[in-house]
């Protein structure tokens, strides 16, 4: 799951939870929340603060937002078409428009983004699928399956190549790279009504289905470190393990740049020979007081790269080392 | 909260007492001079009001009942462009009809004042000679637009751009500017609400939008209609006594000041109860949203966290100082923040080196 930031106290209200429209809008680092009153467009900001800025008239319809591209915001009226957003009144601005090939029911919840040709392109959202269609003839030319586990409700601009698929009933996030086609991150967050990608400060937000709006970041908080692995192996005296682990979210996730302090703790009469595999858990080991160190856990403070791995070398101790005790290595994350 | 209000005259005009009960002619309204009632007119429409260039007043065009034949007239009122209250009072003794044949009297490109002549010629707009509110001859004779121009939309809100040759006009919820040598919509702009009430030229480049906004109240949008862009929206301050019956806005072109008249109901004396109210175009803030933070809290590093400073139409509280203190060990690490463009205030906080329960306290300093 991503890391949770902060829950609002204010919760906002909507009129029609299927009429909810949610996007991130730069310009004022707050979202574009429509369905808070039926016909009526809200700016929200994190906290929950809403504030009523106009009416929602797309020709005589309500309007469909498509998501952000290079932070700028585009919605749909009744006509098929979409517009970008008067950064200060939101209206459509009606001489900005683009996909003017795409139906209104394609141009909902998906994003325009170029390829890497620089062609502008459209991706809709259809099952575990983005559909990339031409904006301007409007025909289908590619369907990309993502491998998202849920249904993705909405496909969001996060940065470069990279979108945001959410399933909002499921909560289910996927950060996809449409250039590599690969899934960067397969993570979580509370089910949700609605939720949007905040293009500036890198964060998600979502109005829980209670109506309270939550901020998440855009890295998984941590939950739990894989068994510690050893090379060589060997736990010979005088001699050095590289200790390797990752540390993972609740989806099993990596946890990426994320401080690690390595604890090296020795423990009394556990009866355990010393040339066998430290225990690994996050909890030092019970049975037996402990004393200090006699190996030597070289760097002490680690960061976990971009697969949530981290890695630190563990000195053993050498002839002194009293028969009987054991080390217990353990990795914890600074919070 | 509203724009920078900088004044109110209030009553922004006077009306005549009546005369003597032996006077003859007073053959209409006479509730109007029945005791507790004591003036002799009272304002049936506001129709123009703009700032003129040439005198630095604004002026008011307006029609009152009266008790005397034939129970209506015009008046032409300048006001004062520092105190909003009534300099002058002109009485339209002649041409009443053609008083009535010119509307929609507002300021416009090359300093000059323009009218919408609904006969003789029809839908058209003309050029006004601004001290006596109506057209001469040779300006009747040479119409800047006529509704063919601009393919018959209507020209009740123009904003008009000589120099360019460009007309704003108002459609719906669209703020069209078109070029009335051709009849090319050159933009088009969604306005936040469908009441525009009134527009008033800045330049050849902006003018401002007055609307009633379906929440309640007036609210205000700057626009530039050559770049179709918005550039202010805000809220005009509620009246504090009783509700409008109509206004309008002008724009003081001299002191960049923005002016709105609100037509009242008389008082029960029968007084004018109208007033006129004096804006500076600055957007002020009451909004001020909890501190959020968009990067995680941890120990020796330094988190981010964000609040807003908005008006209550969501106006960007830009440029507004915000205060914030800490309750706890963690520091914000400035004091005082100045909020960005958008209405944002950043402010980087540090947790020190444990785990802890901290409060930030924000306000915004006035």
């Amino acid at each position: 799951m991503l890391e949770l930031l902060y829950t609002s106290t204010k919760s906002v209200s909507t009129a029609a939870a299927g009429a909810l429209d949610f996007v991130y809008m730069p310009s004022h680092d707050a979202f574009y929340h429509l369905g808070v009153v039926a016909g009526r467009l809200n700016r929200t900001y994190r906290d929950g603060t809403t504030i009523d800025i106009g009416e929602v008239v797309g020709f005589g319809q309500t309007a469909i937002i498509a998501h952000t591209r290079y932070g700028a915001t585009w919605t749909v009226s009744g006509l098929s078409s979409a517009f970008e957003l008067d950064q200060i009144t939101w209206q459509p601005d009606l001489t900005k428009p683009i996909g003017p090939g795409l139906s209104t029911t394609l141009l909902d919840e998906g994003l325009f983004l170029p390829n890497q040709a620089g062609t502008e392109k459209y991706y809709h959202p259809t099952g575990a699928n983005l559909e990339v269609y031409n904006p301007t003839s409007g025909a289908l030319e590619e369907t990309i399956n993502t491998g998202f586990p849920g249904s993705i409700d909405s496909a969001q601009f996060k940065q470069d190549q990279v979108v945001v698929l959410f399933d909002y009933s499921t909560g289910d996030v996927m950060f996809y790279d449409l250039i590599e086609r690969s899934a960067l991150l397969t993570t979580s967050i509370e089910p949700c009504i609605v939720a949007a990608f905040d293009t500036t400060y890198q964060t998600v937000c979502s109005v829980r289905t209670d109506f309270k709006l939550q901020t998440y970041s855009d890295k998984a908080a941590p939950f739990e470190f894989t068994a510690l692995a050893f090379t060589p192996g060997n736990f010979d005296r005088w001699s050095t393990e590289v200790v390797r682990t990752q540390l993972r979210g609740s989806d099993g996730e990596p946890v990426v740049d994320m401080d690690v302090q390595w604890c090296l703790e020795t423990i009394i009469n556990a009866n355990v020979p010393i040339n066998t595999n430290p225990v690994n858990t996050l909890h030092v080991n019970a049975g037996g007081s402990s004393a200090p160190a006699q190996g030597v856990l070289i760097p002490e403070f680690t960061k976990t790269d971009s697969q949530g791995f981290t890695e630190t070398t563990y000195c053993l101790p050498g002839p002194a080392f009293t028969p009987g005790l054991v080390e217990v290595i353990s990795p914890k994350v600074r919070r | 909260m509203s724009l920078l209000l900088l004044t109110t005259g209030s009553p922004a005009i006077s009306y005549d007492g009546c005369p003597d009960p032996s006077t003859p002619g007073q053959l209409f309204f006479s509730s109007f001079c029945t005791i507790p009632r004591t003036f002799q007119e009272s304002m049936s429409s506001a129709e123009g009001f703009f700032y003129d260039p040439g005198t630095d007043t604004y002026n008011l065009v307006a029609r009152l009942n009266q008790i005397f034949w034939p129970s209506w007239k015009y008046n032409y009122y300048s006001i004062s462009a520092t105190t909003g209250l009534q300099v002058q009072k002109l009485r339209i003794e002649g041409g009443a009809i053609d008083f009535s044949w010119t509307g929609n009297r507002r300021a416009g490109g090359f300093k000059k004042v323009y009218a919408q002549r609904i006969f003789n010629p029809i839908n058209a707009i003309v050029e006004i000679t601004p001290t006596i509110g109506l057209p001469t001859a040779s300006q009747l004779a040479n119409p800047i637009i006529t509704d063919a121009d601009v393919g018959g939309r209507s020209l009740g809100q123009a904003v008009i751009n000589r120099d360019q040759k460009i007309v704003g006009l108002v459609e719906s919820f669209d703020f069209v500017t078109i070029d009335y040598t051709s009849n090319t919509v050159l933009k088009r702009l969604r306005l936040p609400e469908n009441g525009v009430v009134d527009t008033a030229y800045e330049d050849d480049q902006r003018c401002w939008i007055l609307m009633t906004d379906t929440s309640g109240g007036l609210i205000v949008v700057k626009i530039n209609y050559i770049l179709g862009r918005v550039e202010l929206m805000s809220r005009l301050q509620d009246s504090d006594s009783g509700p409008d019956i109509s206004a309008s806005i002008a724009f003081d072109t001299r002191r960049k000041n923005v002016a709105v008249f609100r037509r009242r109901n008389d008082n029960s004396d029968g007084s004018p109860a109208h007033i006129v109210e004096i804006y500076k175009p600055i957007a002020l803030a009451n909004i001020l949203t909890e501190p959020v933070p968009v990067t995680a809290v941890l120990p020796n590093k330094q988190a981010t966290f964000v609040a807003h400073v908005a008006g209550d139409k969501g106006e960007a509280g830009s440029g507004v100082k915000v205060t914030a203190s800490t309750a706890g060990v963690g520091k914000i690490k400035k004091g005082t923040s100045t909020s960005r463009g958008g209405g944002s205030v950043v402010l980087p906080y540090d947790a020190g080196n444990k785990n802890l329960t901290d409060t930030i306290t924000l306000e915004i300093n006035c």
